[in-house]
């Protein structure tokens, strides 16, 4: 299952990877122009912290991403984006009672929380609007996908995903300090949709607790739409202008 | 600015947001698997409770014809002392209840005591607790209580034996003319039978309509921490003028009797709704038409304090868990003698290891 999920991973990097080196490639046959003009492309690897609606049930887990970019207009650009985070489920969220010993001459049950670590994936193409030559650029940017959730398929018994659309909204800051490299800092609002937290329930519904319910945390209701919010800082490169092109347009 | 300068300040600023990719790179790279084994809190030790029974209020009544007089003796024990004005009102009826009178007779209440004899061996014996007196109501009650009504011609006015049905009902005041919904005990009889046991429930003149208590049950009682949870199941309904209450006897390491503790009424799994009124209605869906097929009681240490032991341990000294058929004219500070359910609380609730 883990080489499955990694095949699938390494696919959906390398679908970002294509389509951003096609993205990129344009860029680099026009002509050498100015960073944001038309036909220029970029890649950012990104990296920050997810901090996932509550109703996910998953907890605040650091994430990767990438995504590619090709400017339509020198305002307007257009990619690929791949995100990827693997974080850990609530156990109180997921509790279990497990009971020892002879009901008839007094035992004990222990309360057990229950954590599994899920993968998450979220591939999706995205629209950036955004205020061209000056050193410091902020943006908007939204997009639609999907995103999958692979649960730990040793505790599942299953390569058990789930797969639903997602959408995006955000916005940031680009910082140019050449006109190769910059570095990017993004907000963004990561929007499920179709989502069910008990789908990540790693119990057997024989073991579920229903004892002392009233003295545990109540897990949060559960919802279809979450809002997840993240913060990432990352770096951009564009390869399309030759070194020293255009240097110190920004400063 | 020259190129060298923007070069260098370029290729730091790179430096600087590769490792930071580098690190969140690594962080992201967790490789933890599902836990299913990591307690939450303190766990929970449970035991069971059941049927006891042993005393309800029951008796018998005993025909006694001879030549120069006729009795009916009433014997009734394991029932509840009534408060305030409240009374056990013997009827006699005919075997289809018609004809009601009150059954005026010799009233005497003894005590149920264990006496030696002069050899030293051990004999139960009754005590007499006052003077006889002649009546047809009586509030005594308790669980060595044994409550002893004669009724004879000259005390009745006629015959008893012309009657046919001893009933026994609760009412607010001696000075009931009819009887009252309560009716717990009854026996018919005939002057070529006896004794005969009373049986406990509700009377009614349609035979078919009467209801004669079972006392059974079972139940499981949790206790995590400051919380005490019980769950029963399966419980008779009470007979009209009854209900469900628990209680917790306190006992020291000598098993001398500390504390009767009184947990509550018996509640609807809901934890909101008492079953006190469940004898005469379906006060909650769990009341059927005989029995109750759950009850739940709650005690939170942490909010009730009464009774309980003071600090971390506050079930501390709980020996005996008791589920009782109690009167709704009894003294609700004391348990009544009817022992529905009962259970044993095991030593890490009573003796733990934290003081």
């Amino acid at each position: 299952m883990r080489s499955s999920l990694a095949r699938r991973l390494m696919a959906a990097a390398a679908s970002v990877a294509v389509v951003g080196g096609i993205a990129v490639g344009a860029g680099a046959q026009e002509s050498p122009t100015p960073a944001g003009a038309r036909g220029n492309g970029s890649v950012t690897p990104r990296a920050g912290y997810a901090r996932f609606d509550r109703a996910s049930s998953i907890k605040p887990a650091p994430f990767l991403a990438v995504e590619a970019a090709y400017q339509l207009t020198p305002n307007i650009s257009f990619g690929p984006a791949l995100t990827v985070s693997r974080g850990q489920t609530y156990g109180e969220d997921y509790l279990t009672a497990l009971t020892f010993g002879d009901p008839s001459k007094g035992d004990t049950t222990f309360i057990l929380a229950n954590q599994q670590p899920v993968t998450l994936v979220d591939v999706g193409a995205i629209v950036t609007a955004r205020m061209p030559g000056t050193r410091y650029s902020p943006f908007v940017t939204g997009g639609v996908g999907a995103y999958s959730l692979y649960l730990d398929p040793q505790q599942s018994n299953d390569s058990r995903r789930y797969t639903h659309l997602s959408t995006m909204v955000g916005g940031g800051l680009d910082l140019q300090f050449s006109r190769q490299a910059g570095i990017r800092l993004d907000v963004r609002d990561q929007i499920f949709s179709g989502y069910d937290r008990r789908r990540l329930n790693p119990a057997d519904i024989r073991f579920q607790n229903t004892r002392f319910v009233q003295d545990l945390p109540a897990p949060p209701e559960n919802k279809s739409v979450l809002h997840n919010f993240l913060l990432s800082v990352g770096f951009t490169f564009r390869p399309s202008l030759p070194t020293g092109e255009g240097e110190g347009g920004s400063d | 600015m020259t190129f060298s300068r923007i070069t260098r300040r370029s290729a730091s600023r790179a430096g600087a947001a590769l490792g930071l990719l580098a690190a969140a790179g690594a962080a992201a790279c967790d490789d933890g698997r599902t836990v299913v084994t990591q307690p939450f809190g303190p766990y929970s030790f449970n035991f069971r409770v059941v049927p006891d029974g042993r005393t309800i209020p029951k008796g018998t009544v005993t025909i006694a014809h001879t030549a120069t007089d006729s009795s009916v003796t009433l014997l009734v024990q394991g029932i509840e002392r009534l408060a305030g004005t409240a009374v056990y009102q013997v009827w006699l009826a005919n075997a289809d209840g018609t004809g009601l009178v009150k059954a005026q007779g010799t009233l005497q209440e003894f005590r149920v005591d264990t006496v030696f004899t002069s050899l030293g061996d051990l004999k139960p014996d009754t005590v007499p607790v006052g003077a006889a007196a002649t009546a047809s109501s009586f509030s005594a009650g308790g669980s060595s209580t044994l409550v002893v009504l004669r009724v004879d011609r000259a005390s009745l006015g006629s015959n008893p034996l012309d009657k046919g049905l001893v009933l026994v009902t609760v009412e607010e005041s001696a000075a009931a003319a009819q009887p009252g919904d309560s009716r717990p005990l009854w026996a018919t009889y005939t002057p070529t039978i006896e004794p005969k046991a009373l049986t406990f429930g509700r009377w009614d003149s349609n035979p078919a309509n009467q209801y004669i208590f079972v006392p059974i049950g079972r139940g499981q009682i949790s206790v995590r921490g400051d919380v005490l949870l019980a769950y029963d199941s399966s419980l008779s309904r009470p007979p009209v003028g009854y209900y469900y209450a628990t209680y917790v006897i306190r006992r020291n390491k000598d098993e001398a009797v500390i504390d009767t503790v009184r947990i509550g009424e018996l509640q609807a799994p809901d934890g909101t709704t008492s079953l006190r009124s469940a004898d005469s209605s379906s006060v909650h869906p769990v009341v059927q038409a005989k029995s109750i097929v759950a009850g739940f009681n709650r005690v939170d240490a942490r909010t009730a304090t009464s009774g309980l032991n003071a600090g971390p341990t506050p079930y501390k000294d709980f020996a005996d868990y008791l589920i009782t058929l109690e009167n709704k004219h009894g003294d609700e500070q004391k348990a009544s003698p009817s022992v529905i359910l009962r259970g044993v609380v095991p030593a890490p609730i009573r003796s733990p290891a934290t003081e």
